[in-house]
């Protein structure tokens, strides 16, 4: 039963983080809102966009502000999955024993997943879906908070591996890091050339802290009227009869039921993030794109015809009424 | 306030407005359904108002989405979707959220009465407004122009005897076309014959057409007026005559009498100044009144009965008609004026089997004064000697070029200018206008 005080707690801890954040990283209000929608739904989140735009900053500020133990994993192509998960090795006198992997931390960074081998990538993710790794017969669970940040690469090069729609859906966000302004450009290389550079934040809250704002998001109710609502917006996106001729003509697979998730996860997340104890159909439809763009399988038409799963996401956020 | 009296209060106000919307609903339905019947000639039956409660009733018991009822109703609080979380919490007895979220309630000033209005509301009371005033201000739809009450109909379709007997279904469902009105033929005057015959009886004949129907009987009632006054001051008259200050108190009076004979006559008389010719002359007048009294009680008869005018020409208590005239050529008491007598005579001729125009007494006229006796007239009997001629004369009943199966019909004023442009005497008026009644009703 969530308690007045833990609510509490838990907005002031989130609200501290936030700050935290938003002093070590310039900009990008949108990725860490959306990557920490991830950490208190329990869902993982994946960044998209090039490089040196601060998605390694982001996740480590975020795990020493949460005093959480953070590993990062950078993806090549040899990467093995034992270089993931971790191996039995055998030594002398005690035998077999498992060495765990990086993935054995709070918060993870699979920095641009895309270059792994998908034998690789397909091992990450069931870590992520399973939360537990087994290894040598022996399972070994994964320590809560489990957070997985991945990013990739938009660009299309050379010995890429994009990853399949299956495991794309394996993350209930995806956020997509943008070139910061001007302004934002600025405060970015004065903070890196002045002084000692950045220095990573003290934590701010607890893992405890953590799992406990978890809860409090979980327990917030979400009317039935709300819940349809985000059951025809996933709905909506499939190329089905009577759908929007849009998505008909340009979307060859919608979202999966995990949209739905993600969309009162995110839902959730949001109306917590805003100070309020209850979800409002606008919470969804901020929801909708993080939650949703990476789960539609575009025809080859769109694809031609420049047509985004943003557009698509933004004609059937339109389309659809909100109850 | 707590937590579950705000749900509650949100909850009997959502009631009351469901509630009022299907009352709202049901009246609106009634209303059009009653003005319907309305229109039709009907009207609801009181039983029928039991509608509204029931629409009362069921929208107010209906079981309803509380959670999106909810959710409505913190929209329109302002609070969005707190109720409906406060209503999940409490549910899942999630005591913290709960507290917070009523604390949020009662932080915010709650008007409740936005629950009870709206636009819904507004077009609630707007389409109930509207069928209010359909159904109190539509007329109803008039049997020749719509839909006629079958109970109206029926009354309209079977014939008087007839509807004591039940009528077949399908007789209802017919309704009878009016009969067509007929426009009178050209050569009929379209003013009323008893009007026209009082005209003549006071020498009113217009020259140039017919009187419009007010103006004439002013005319006439200004002549019974005069006819009045000039027999009250000869009636008290002095004896040994008129003074000449008398005569030229009357002459004024005389000289505004329409009937030029009778006009003559009684200056004639004035000038004479005896007592003797007054009274002649008061008689004169009296047989003026007696015709048009003689006039008027044939005219309210339906059916002029054949042999009445036999009796008038016998001179037996019916001046107007009479054929005698008082000697010295002052009409007595029962003798008629001598224009009047022409058309009569005419009559009375026509009666006796006579052409039209020709008189009784072998074409002679009388002189004023001389009392002729008039042959008895045999009796006329409908179909028979110079009625047979007037029936064979084809009153127009039927209109020139209209079908054989037409219904026209004419007014029964309309039936008696007819009879009358077409010389039919006024005693066979009657017999006449029955014998086409008979035939019209399929008799023969």
């Amino acid at each position: 039963m969530i308690t007045e005080a833990q609510v509490a707690r838990a907005e002031q801890g989130f609200a501290r983080l936030r700050a935290t954040i938003a002093g070590a990283i310039v900009g990008q209000t949108r990725v860490v809102e959306v990557a920490l929608w991830g950490l208190l739904s329990g869902g993982h989140v994946l960044l998209e966009g090039v490089p040196g735009l601060g998605k390694t900053l982001l996740v480590r500020t975020l795990a020493h502000a949460l005093g959480l133990t953070f590993s990062r994993i950078q993806f090549t192509p040899d990467l093995m999955p034992a270089d993931i998960l971790g191996t039995n090795v055998f030594t002398e006198g005690e035998g077999f024993r498992f060495l765990p992997g990086p993935i054995f931390a709070h918060i993870v960074l699979a920095d641009e997943i895309n270059r792994a081998t998908p034998k690789t990538q397909s091992a990450l993710l069931e870590a992520m879906q399973e939360r537990q790794v087994t290894a040598g017969g022996t399972t070994h669970p994964l320590e809560e908070p489990f957070f997985v940040l991945a990013t990739q690469n938009p660009i299309e090069m050379e010995g890429t591996y994009p990853l399949p729609e299956a495991q794309l859906d394996r993350f209930l966000f995806k956020a997509e890091v943008t070139y910061p302004e001007e302004k934002e450009l600025v405060e970015i290389i004065r903070r890196n050339t002045e002084g000692g550079g950045i220095a990573l934040p003290a934590p701010v809250m607890s893992r405890e802290d953590v799992l406990s704002a978890r809860e409090v998001v979980a327990a917030y109710p979400v009317p039935g009227p709300l819940m349809e609502y985000a059951a025809r917006l996933v709905l909506a996106t499939h190329p089905r009869p009577g759908a929007l001729e849009t998505v008909k003509r340009y979307v060859r697979y919608g979202a999966s039921p995990r949209g739905g998730l993600a969309l009162i996860w995110g839902a959730k997340a949001h109306a917590f993030l805003a100070g309020r104890h209850h979800v409002e159909a606008g919470d969804i439809r901020t929801a909708a794109l993080p939650a949703l763009v990476h789960r539609l399988v575009l025809t080859f038409r769109a694809e031609a015809e420049g047509i985004t799963p943003h557009r698509i996401v933004a004609e059937v956020l339109e389309e659809v009424p909100a109850p | 306030m707590e937590a579950q009296a705000l749900l509650m209060r949100s909850l009997k106000l959502l009631r009351l407005r469901r509630g009022l919307g299907g009352a709202a609903f049901a009246s609106t339905g009634l209303l059009l359904c009653g003005a319907v019947l309305h229109l039709l000639g009907g009207d609801l039956p009181p039983l029928a108002w039991a509608v509204v409660p029931v629409g009362a009733a069921i929208g107010a018991l209906l079981p309803r989405d509380l959670e999106r009822g909810l959710l409505w109703a913190g929209r329109r609080l302002g609070v969005g979707g707190r109720l409906a979380a406060l209503w999940l919490v409490l549910a899942r007895e999630e005591g913290g959220l709960a507290e917070l979220l009523r604390r949020e309630l009662c932080e915010t000033k709650l008007e409740w009465i936005r629950l009870l209005t709206g636009r819904g509301t507004a077009a609630t009371a707007l389409s109930l407004s509207l069928s209010l005033a359909a159904f109190l201000l539509l007329p109803p739809i008039s049997p020749s122009t719509g839909v006629v009450p079958s109970s109206e109909l029926k009354e309209a379709v079977l014939p008087e005897e007839a509807t004591s007997e039940p009528a077949p279904e399908t007789e209802v469902a017919v309704q009878p076309a009016a009969p067509e009105r007929l426009a009178l033929p050209e050569d009929v005057a379209t003013s009323l014959p008893f009007q026209d015959l009082l005209a003549e009886i006071y020498g009113l004949t217009p020259t140039e057409g017919p009187l419009a129907s007010g103006e004439l009987t002013d005319e006439v009632q200004a002549q019974q007026g005069l006819l009045r006054q000039l027999a009250q001051e000869l009636s008290q008259l002095a004896p040994g005559g008129l003074s000449q200050t008398e005569q030229r108190a009357l002459l004024p009076l005389i000289q505004q009498l329409a009937r030029e004979d009778l006009r003559e006559q009684l200056v004639r008389l004035v000038e004479q100044a005896d007592e003797e010719a007054a009274q002649q002359a008061v008689q004169a007048m009296e047989a003026v009144r007696r015709a048009e009294e003689e006039l008027m009680q044939k005219g309210s008869t339906p059916t002029a009965r054949a042999g009445k005018g036999t009796e008038a020409g016998q001179g037996e208590g019916q001046p107007a008609l009479a054929t005698a005239s008082g000697e010295g050529g002052v009409p007595a008491a029962g003798e008629r004026p001598e224009s009047l007598g022409e058309e009569l005579a005419e009559e009375e001729g026509e009666l006796a089997g006579l052409a039209p125009g020709e008189d009784s007494s072998g074409g002679e006229e009388p002189p004023l004064g001389q009392a002729t006796a008039k042959p008895v007239a045999p009796e006329v009997r409908p179909g028979e000697g110079g009625a047979r001629g007037y029936l064979a004369a084809g009153v127009p009943v039927e209109p020139e070029g209209a079908a054989p199966g037409d219904t026209a019909a004419y007014s029964p004023e309309e039936a008696e200018l007819v009879l009358r442009a077409r010389g039919v005497p006024l005693e066979l008026r009657g017999v006449v206008r029955r014998y086409f009644e008979i035939l019209s009703q399929g008799g023969d």
